[in-house]
Parts: structure tokens; C-alpha cells; sequence
């Protein structure tokens, strides 16, 4: 059917393959200029065929091959994801984004470890102030301090600050425990993969909300199951979420001025300005009420304002901040 | 670099070394059997950068999965095996760029032995079933290829072509219909 005169490039004659198979087939074969049929039974007996194999690849191209093969060394060296890694992945979460999440401080066993401890800590402090639980319980509507008030209701309002009070040091803490996790994931001293973010061919701005996001999310969960060992009320954790986020995000937008640790320590130095301001006003409700939920609502949209606006300005700051 | 202690062992013996986390055994396998591999993928598959990622996948599947070689069967349907299934994953991937690539599935990667149906391949060129093969229609063609010479199964074979299970049935039944008329 064909003879040797067809086989591929001249300065490579046809091998003697085996009995089966001409090299005139397998040049037609690699390529592509066979008829169907008989590149398949080209293919149906190559794949065994040891001599056929070597004769193959000899026409194929060889950079292509050697190509492939330097990417698939590189890739057995790199190391496989952990359990949450291949979850991730497993949700169609891109392998980039995996590796970045990965090298996040905040999402270590560690770091994670370290909340739960802070947080317990808070707790004790709750039992500590209130080790006979809390008597009629936190209102958010707050006590009406000065107000015209019957003795009772003076009574009844003085055990819902002490409740509140009992309940401050994991109500200040729990906001700073997001903030400082984010902060983290920017520092250049605190970031493992602080220069290949540099690097990397992404926008500071897709970067930060890639990273906030996962950061703030991993870290409300144990936030929130804290709060259901608090002696308080079940939706304690909820009027938590928003100045948690609002102290986040008002971190990160001060950080496009002053640099990501700076405008967490900043933020973070806030938020105990305006609790301890309410404590000791005796009208600790306020900031997790009404008032301060929509304070914390008008912060949040105020920063991510200042971040679409200002975020080449953040891309600069990291990258002035390559520096130590 | 010690000298190569790969160069006299079989492909099985290769195998079961890179079970063993031998690299320099992955690396005297991939020299021995990407040509083909590479050739087979390409002409299931007009994109060179998804038949690059299949190659590399079905070798990084085989370095994690070496073990799962029980030394039955040609090592090369083996690797078929993988790497066809590696071109689908890829393939769909492609199709879909910014979604990640499909979970690993190799733990299904059959083990293929060689098939009568092979058998009955290696003489089509010169008996009377090479020219009926020629007269099918390409898309029957392809359904025959995907399910007889892949391996592959039914639903393995409509994620390929891209077409829903029944009609790679409904295509393979009127395939041999049409080879038994033309055969017989």
C-alpha cells in the first residue's frame, strides 16, 4: 500500500520497525494523512509495539515532547494540596486560587488555634462578671439612663448593663479577630507569599477581596460558635457581623494611605475607642444596637467607596511596602 | 546524576518503580510512551494546549496511581486507560476556562487489556472491513472509535463527543447495522 518513499523527513530513514507495520504508515499516521480506518489500526497496534513506539516518536516533535515533559518534572515537584485544598478544588475553586488561600496566615491550623484561645478567653471573662448567668439578659434597645424612671425599672435596666458589660470583653474582641486576620493576609512581613502576589499577573484590588473574603469568612465561624457559649442571648453573634465587617473594611481603606498593618491598628483602635466610650457611659447597648448597626452599615459602604476608588493606590502601597 | 538503573526494565516493572515514587522510572516511561500518547490524544482533539494538559495529567495521574497496576494487561492500555479519560476531564475544562479542572476521577482509571475487538483492528487495512469503516459517516465513525477503540463507556463516550448517551447509542447500534450489511 505504501513504501518507503513515503516515510517522513529525509534525514530520518524509515527504521526497521517491526513486520507489521511500514514506516511509511506510521509517517502518514503521525501526520494525520492516513485514512481512518487504517490509522486505526495503526493505533490499535502501536501503543504495544516496542520498536513501533520508538519509530513514532522519532517523527513526532521532539521540543513538544521535551516541552511537556520539563512542565510534568515540575509539576510532581510541586506539593499536593492538603484535605481543604482538594475540597476546594473538588468545588471548582481554580488551582491559583487554591495555592493563594493556602499561603494565607489566617487560614492556618495555628492562627485558627490561637483565635479559639482568645476567644475562650473572652468567654471566661463573660463568667467571671456574671457567674450567676445573666438576669433578664442584654436589651438592645439599651437602658434609659436618667430617664423618669420607677425603681424597678431602674433595677432592670442596671442588670441589663452589667450583662452587657459582662459580655464586652468577647463583644470587643470578636470584630478584632477578622481585622487582624486580614491584616495579616496583606503584611509583607507576615505573608509567606507576600512577593509572589507581587508578582503575580492579578490586581491588588481582586487579590485583597479573594483573601478578605475567605479570611473573614473562616474566621466568623468560630466567632459565631463563641457566641453560642456566651451566657447571652442566641443572636448575640449577628449584631456582631456588621461592625466586624465595617472595621475591615475601614482597616483596609485607611491601609491604601498608611499601608495594611498601620490601617488595621488604626481601625482596630477605633472600635476600642467607641466600646470603651459606650462602657463607660453605661450605655454599652448603643454600639450593637440600632445606632451602632447603622453607624457600622455607613463605615462599611463609606470603605468599600474609598477601596473602588483607591485601589491603584493600594496596588502602590504594596508595592512600596516590598521593600523591608 | 547516578547512572540510569531504567534503561533494561520492562514497562510493568517501570510501573510498579514509580509506585514506588521513583521518578527517573516516570521519566523512562513518559520517553517511552508520550509519542503515541500524544499522537492518539491529537487526533481526538484539535487543541494542541488541552492535548499538552491531557499528557501531562495522564503522567501525573500514573505517578499517583502507579500502584493501582496489578500487572494484568498491556501497561499501555493502561495508560490509555488514564490518558483518554485525562483528554475528557481536560477537553471539558478547556470548554470552560475559568472553572477548575474536574476533580480527579482517576481512581476509575480502568485497566484495559487488549481487546478481541483489537484483534480483529489489526487486520482492517487488508481485509473488507477497512473499506466499510471508510463508508460509515463521521459521526457514527466517531461513536465506534470512542466506545471499540477507546475503551471508553457509553457516558464516557457522549462526554467526548459532546452528545447525549442515547445518541451514542442510538449511533454505535446503527454503525454495526451498517458494517454487518456492508461486511456480509
Amino acid at each position: 500500500m505504501t513504501g518507503p518513499g513515503r516515510a517522513g523527513r529525509p534525514s530520518r530513514p524509515a527504521q526497521p520497525a517491526c513486520a507489521q507495520l511500514s514506516g511509511g504508515l506510521l509517517a502518514g499516521y503521525a501526520s494525520g494523512a492516513l485514512d481512518e480506518a487504517t490509522a486505526w489500526s495503526v493505533e490499535a497496534h502501536v501503543p504495544g509495539c516496542a520498536p513501533c513506539r520508538t519509530a513514532l516518536a522519532a517523527r513526532l516533535d521532539g521540543s513538544r515532547l521535551e516541552r511537556n515533559k520539563s512542565v510534568l518534572l515540575t509539576r510532581l515537584a510541586l506539593p499536593r494540596p492538603g484535605p481543604v485544598g482538594r475540597a476546594l478544588r473538588w468545588c471548582r475553586v481554580p488551582d491559583h486560587v487554591v495555592t493563594l488561600l493556602s499561603a494565607t496566615p489566617a487560614l492556618r491550623r495555628s492562627w485558627l488555634a490561637g483565635v479559639a484561645l482568645v476567644l475562650a478567653a473572652a468567654i471566661g471573662a463573660a463568667y467571671l462578671v456574671a457567674p450567676d448567668g445573666l438576669a433578664g439578659g442584654p436589651a438592645l434597645a439599651g437602658p434609659a439612663v436618667g430617664g423618669p424612671a420607677t425603681s424597678g425599672a431602674t433595677l432592670a435596666a442596671a442588670a441589663a448593663v452589667r450583662a452587657w458589660v459582662a459580655l464586652m470583653p468577647y463583644l470587643a474582641i470578636a470584630p478584632l479577630v477578622p481585622l487582624i486576620a486580614v491584616a495579616a493576609a496583606f503584611s509583607a512581613r507576615l505573608d509567606p507569599a507576600y512577593e509572589l502576589a507581587l508578582a503575580a499577573p492579578v490586581s491588588a484590588l481582586w487579590l485583597l477581596l479573594v483573601r478578605a473574603t475567605a479570611v473573614v469568612a473562616v474566621t466568623l465561624v468560630p466567632t459565631a460558635v463563641a457566641a453560642l457559649a456566651l451566657p447571652g442571648p442566641w443572636w448575640l453573634a449577628s449584631v456582631l457581623l456588621l461592625p466586624a465587617l465595617a472595621v475591615c473594611a475601614a482597616a483596609l481603606a485607611a491601609g491604601t494611605a498608611v499601608g495594611p498593618v498601620t490601617g488595621a491598628v488604626g481601625a482596630g483602635a477605633a472600635w476600642l475607642a467607641v466600646v470603651t466610650a459606650a462602657t463607660v457611659a453605661q450605655r454599652p447597648a448603643v454600639a450593637f444596637g440600632p445606632a451602632g448597626q447603622a453607624a457600622a452599615a455607613a463605615v462599611l459602604l463609606a470603605a468599600a467607596a474609598v477601596l473602588a476608588v483607591r485601589r491603584d493606590r493600594f496596588e502602590s502601597v504594596r508595592t512600596r511596602r516590598a521593600g523591608p | 546524576m547516578t547512572p540510569d538503573h531504567t534503561a533494561d526494565l520492562d514497562d510493568a516493572s517501570l510501573l510498579r518503580a514509580v509506585g514506588r515514587g521513583d521518578e527517573q522510572a516516570l521519566a523512562r516511561l513518559y520517553d517511552r510512551h508520550a509519542g503515541w500518547l500524544l499522537v492518539r490524544m491529537q487526533r481526538r482533539c484539535a487543541s494542541p494546549d488541552t492535548v499538552d494538559q491531557a499528557l501531562q495529567d495522564t503522567f501525573l495521574a500514573l505517578w499517583r496511581h502507579a500502584r493501582r497496576y496489578r500487572g494484568q494487561g498491556e501497561v499501555s492500555a493502561f495508560i490509555w486507560g488514564i490518558g483518554i479519560r485525562r483528554l475528557i476531564d481536560a477537553a471539558r475544562a478547556d470548554a470552560r476556562p475559568r472553572r477548575a479542572e474536574q476533580a480527579s476521577r482517576d481512581s476509575r482509571a480502568a485497566e484495559l487489556v487488549q481487546s478481541a475487538e483489537d484483534e480483529v483492528l489489526l487486520g482492517i487495512e487488508y481485509g473488507r472491513l477497512g473499506p466499510a469503516l471508510t463508508q460509515l459517516s463521521p459521526e457514527l465513525r466517531a461513536a465506534i472509535q470512542a466506545t471499540v477503540l477507546d475503551g471508553l463507556s457509553m457516558a464516557e463516550a457522549a462526554r467526548l463527543l459532546g452528545v447525549p448517551e442515547g445518541t451514542v447509542k442510538s449511533r454505535c447500534h446503527r454503525a454495526r447495522i451498517q458494517l454487518r450489511e456492508a461486511l456480509t
